[in-house]
């Protein structure tokens, strides 16, 4: 007999896309329209379904923790709902053995007007614990979300952090069989985020079986050795965590290529390529070594003074950085034409982690976009030994012309103003 | 069907009971209002049954009797109970929609934690209500005794549960309705408003002339009227006794059906909230 404690067979999860009605007043009326022959106009009863999840199969163990990582919209949470009992699916089974504790969102059920003891009591049954182990652990929980001083007044007058650990110290006395967790360890300041982390370490210990949603990384390679990734709701990989990184990054650099630019006027910037030192193009980019983003620019209509900008961001959203060429004194090619043109990053201090690459074009004169990017390039630095905050760089611009160039100029720092003609 | 419901209500009892608790102390804590408008409403109504009362005397040239008022008093709190518990059932579960998409649990548990705290209001009106029709009891003058006391009295907490069957049937069904379909509460709001005129609260059946049984059609108003017979005749009228099996029957249905469509309605619940 296997040690499944968890088990997914085959499950199908469909939803409706666009309007329904969801009221009698536009109901009536259209039932009424539909009786009497009439055809419902475009916008009305969009009727169409589509696939959250496709055939999902996959088995966890007991005291093993599985994480779920994928891009946007594929299926993750979805499928954490329908673990968690809170949909069923459409097609297949699956079974989870022990008592589960699902955590989607701290502080669930949570009232304003009742003080935090209060709402520990209520949130604590809301999470399936019995009124006796409420009690008992009131002490403890309220000692590790650190608000004893606060303890007997109405949550209204708490920060929005205090809800957060108050509701994450709740959540983490739980003692399940089973835990489901999504995305609920992003919430307090960084202190209070390690105590999570270390409380999850010590439930993993305790031979509790965890499923992790989460698009934090770094968290997941930290709690997890293996890892689901989901893709449009399929699964597409399942073991190890680092490979499953791995292909959700590809993934996600393979919607980059597929990607529908916007609408271009007059320039457009092609296949964008993160290259190393060797101009060999690469998806992990190493710390503190030189590397370069590499594109092709053509020109379809004789432009005005244009600058090209690269946004630097962590995944997470957070700005780090932009590069303007026209800052690096890059004589933006005007004529039409294709034109290639590297950006060397000379090496930079990159924390470890994932980072999106972003490339723009701006008219310099009326600041309007010419050109914007929809899907950046995710690459991941590695090697850096650092965590945290990231940055500093220089860069340097250059063009390097290719089969219709008509210039060629290397623009470098004031300091090293060496011209070179590179040919492809 | 209703037993697993019920099976499973015991199951999560910590849950419908930190949810009631939830909504009886959110309630009376926001203001000293809070306590006194268990009190406000059962007067408010009973006050404005004997306005109605008394103007009913003035026109039929007849003098305002203490017997009328009473059965207007012993009718108006079970009335508010029923409303109480439709209106509260019907928006429980867009207003807990928060704990739906989120957290499972059996979800009969939200419509039946606003019977529960629409009970709590009824008992403290209900004491006050009891002490109020006691009183008159005893000091009433003997030729026009508003009280019967028999032992027909014992029937009371029947026919209420039979009142709260048909109440709690009726709200899990509304419960459902309004997730799916959200202009259901105002249709439910206007019904109430009008379903005190229909439901006999403010009048009996006897004073309709010689159609007034057409109101009894309501299987609320049989259940109140009932009250009143026992209350202040001492004994229910036969004429009522054919109608009270039609509501113990309404209730019935309404509790089977209700919970039927309620369970299997459930598992949408998150998809359309």
């Amino acid at each position: 007999m296997s040690d499944a404690v968890i088990q997914v067979d085959h499950v199908w999860k469909k939803f409706r896309k666009g309007e329904v009605h969801d009221s009698l007043r536009e109901l009536i009326p259209a039932l009424f329209k539909r009786m009497t022959g009439h055809k419902p106009p475009k916008n009305e009863l969009n009727k169409q379904e589509f696939w959250a999840l496709r055939d999902v199969s996959f088995e966890v163990n007991r005291g093993e923790s599985l994480g779920i990582i994928g891009p946007n919209g594929a299926g993750k949470s979805t499928m954490f709902k329908l673990l968690s009992r809170i949909l069923r699916p459409n097609r297949g089974s699956y079974q989870i053995q022990g008592r589960l504790s699902a955590l989607i969102e701290v502080g669930a059920g949570f009232h304003p007007d009742l003080t935090g003891r209060e709402n520990i009591a209520l949130n604590g049954t809301i999470l399936g614990m019995s009124c006796k182990s409420i009690k008992d652990r009131e002490e403890a929980i309220i000692d590790f979300a650190g608000i004893s001083d606060f303890i007997d007044t109405p949550i209204k007058r708490y920060s929005s952090g205090m809800v957060a650990r108050l509701g994450f110290s709740v959540a983490a006395h739980m003692e399940p069989d089973v835990l489901l967790v999504d995305e609920v360890l992003s919430v307090g300041d960084a202190r209070f985020r390690d105590k999570c982390i270390l409380h999850m370490h010590k439930l993993l210990k305790s031979n509790v079986t965890v499923i992790f949603v989460s698009h934090i990384l770094d968290q997941v390679r930290q709690l997890c050795p293996k890892t689901l990734v989901l893709d449009h709701g399929s699964v597409v990989f399942h073991g190890n965590t680092d490979q499953a990184i791995t292909k959700y990054l590809d993934l996600l650099a393979v919607s980059n290529e597929a990607s529908k630019e916007s609408e271009h006027h007059g320039i457009e910037i092609r296949q964008p390529v993160l290259c190393n030192a060797e101009g060999e193009p690469v998806l992990v980019w190493k710390a503190r070594q030189p590397s370069s983003l590499e594109f092709d620019v053509v020109v379809t209509q004789p432009l005005d003074d244009y600058t090209i900008l690269l946004n630097i961001n962590t995944i997470g959203g957070t700005h780090i950085g932009t590069a303007a060429s026209f800052r690096e004194k890059f004589e933006s090619p005007c004529k039409p034409g294709t034109y290639h043109v590297r950006f060397t990053l000379d090496p930079m201090i990159l924390a470890d982690g994932e980072y999106s690459l972003e490339l723009k074009v701006n008219d310099m004169a009326s600041g309007n976009c010419l050109w914007a990017n929809g899907h950046p390039i995710v690459a991941s630095v590695r090697g850096s030994g650092i965590v945290g905050p990231p940055i500093t760089g220089d860069g340097t611009w250059e063009i390097v012309p290719c089969t219709s160039e008509l210039a060629i100029a290397t623009f470098r720092k004031p300091e090293v103003a060496i011209i070179s003609h590179e040919t492809r | 069907m209703l037993t697993r419901m019920i099976k499973e209500l015991y199951e999560y009892r910590d849950l419908l009971t930190a949810l009631t608790y939830r909504d009886i102390r959110v309630k009376y804590k926001q203001a000293v209002m809070g306590i006194m408008w268990v009190f406000f409403m059962p007067i408010l109504a009973i006050s404005s049954g004997i306005v109605f009362r008394l103007a009913m005397a003035i026109f039929s040239g007849k003098s305002l009797e203490l017997a009328s008022v009473v059965g207007v008093m012993v009718k108006s709190v079970p009335w508010l109970l029923f409303a109480a518990i439709i209106g509260g059932a019907s928006t429980s579960l867009i207003a807990n929609i928060g704990l739906i998409t989120k957290i499972y649990f059996p979800r009969q548990i939200v419509p039946v934690s606003g019977v529960l705290s629409a009970l709590f209001d009824f008992s403290i009106s209900v004491t006050g209500l009891i002490l109020m029709v006691t009183g008159i009891a005893l000091f009433a003058p003997a030729e026009s005794p508003g009280v019967v006391i028999s032992w027909n009295l014992l029937l009371l907490p029947v026919i209420l549960f039979i009142l709260l069957c048909l109440a709690t049937g009726i709200g899990l069904f509304l419960a459902a309705a309004n997730l799916f379909f959200r202009d259901v509460k105002y249709i439910v709001q206007v019904m109430l408003q009008f379903g005190l005129f229909f439901s006999l609260v403010f009048f009996t059946y006897t004073e309709l002339g010689n159609y007034g049984w057409v109101f009894l059609l309501n299987p609320v108003a049989p259940l109140l009227e009932s009250i009143r017979c026992i209350v202040v005749e001492g004994a229910i009228d036969p004429f009522l006794w054919p109608w009270l099996g039609y509501s113990t029957i309404a209730a019935l249905l309404a509790i089977l059906l209700g919970s039927i469509f309620f369970e299997k309605a459930e598992y949408l619940f998150a998809e359309y909230a």
